[in-house]
């Protein structure tokens, strides 16, 4: 979507479940570490699957975890 | 490093390889023809499949992975065209008098091809990797 910015809050939350490790949390939503990672970077959009995944591990709703504000456009 | 760029790499080293055993063949034998075994050398991509051996619980490759294969499919796919019009091309303007392309001009066309693809597709797969999918 042009003109929006994509965000997660991942990073917080993980801290939040008691520091729960990147590798943890890729256990969990069956993906890999390197996603996680550039997950928390910004640098990669998931698909819905994955989303709702890692809302599920953290026991909130997708809004909560992803962010999706006006800002610089989305290149992706 | 995931098990997508380990494959990748070890891809691209095989290319590297083959690459450069076409050189040392052309050097020794002088022989354009006897130089073309070195890319024999693209037989070893096939030891590739053993990145996928299952170690531990994460999953070898997930959706970014994936995404990322279609992409760098995608580049080499649009690169090898490109070559293979151009290579045609060429070919076609450099002999149109004569109507016969020499079989030393025709003959490397597939294994050039072949490493084209293969290492293109590996960096390909790096670069998406490292600026983020």
């Amino acid at each position: 979507m042009s003109g929006t910015t994509f965000t997660n809050h991942i990073r917080r939350l993980r801290f939040d479940q008691g520091e729960m490790t990147q590798i943890e949390l890729a256990e969990r939503v069956g993906v890999t570490r390197q996603t996680i990672i550039t997950l928390e970077a910004n640098r990669y959009v998931p698909s819905l699957k994955l989303a709702m995944g890692v809302a599920h591990v953290f026991g909130v709703t997708v809004e909560e975890v992803f962010e999706l504000s006006p800002g610089k456009p989305d290149s992706r | 490093m995931t098990r997508f760029q380990k494959y990748a790499v070890f891809h691209l080293s095989v290319t590297f390889a083959a690459a450069f055993a076409v050189g040392v063949l052309f050097l020794a034998t002088g022989n354009v023809e006897a130089a073309l075994g070195g890319f024999s050398l693209l037989a070893l991509v096939g030891f590739g499949e053993f990145y996928w051996r299952r170690v531990g619980r994460l999953p070898l490759e997930d959706e970014r992975d994936e995404q990322i294969a279609r992409q760098a499919g995608t580049v080499a796919y649009v690169v090898f065209w490109v070559c293979f019009v151009l290579w045609g091309t060429g070919l076609t303007l450099s002999f149109a008098e004569s109507g016969e392309v020499p079989i030393v001009y025709v003959a490397p066309a597939v294994w050039v091809a072949a490493w084209l693809v293969i290492a293109v597709r590996s960096v390909a797969i790096l670069t998406i990797n490292a600026r983020g999918a």
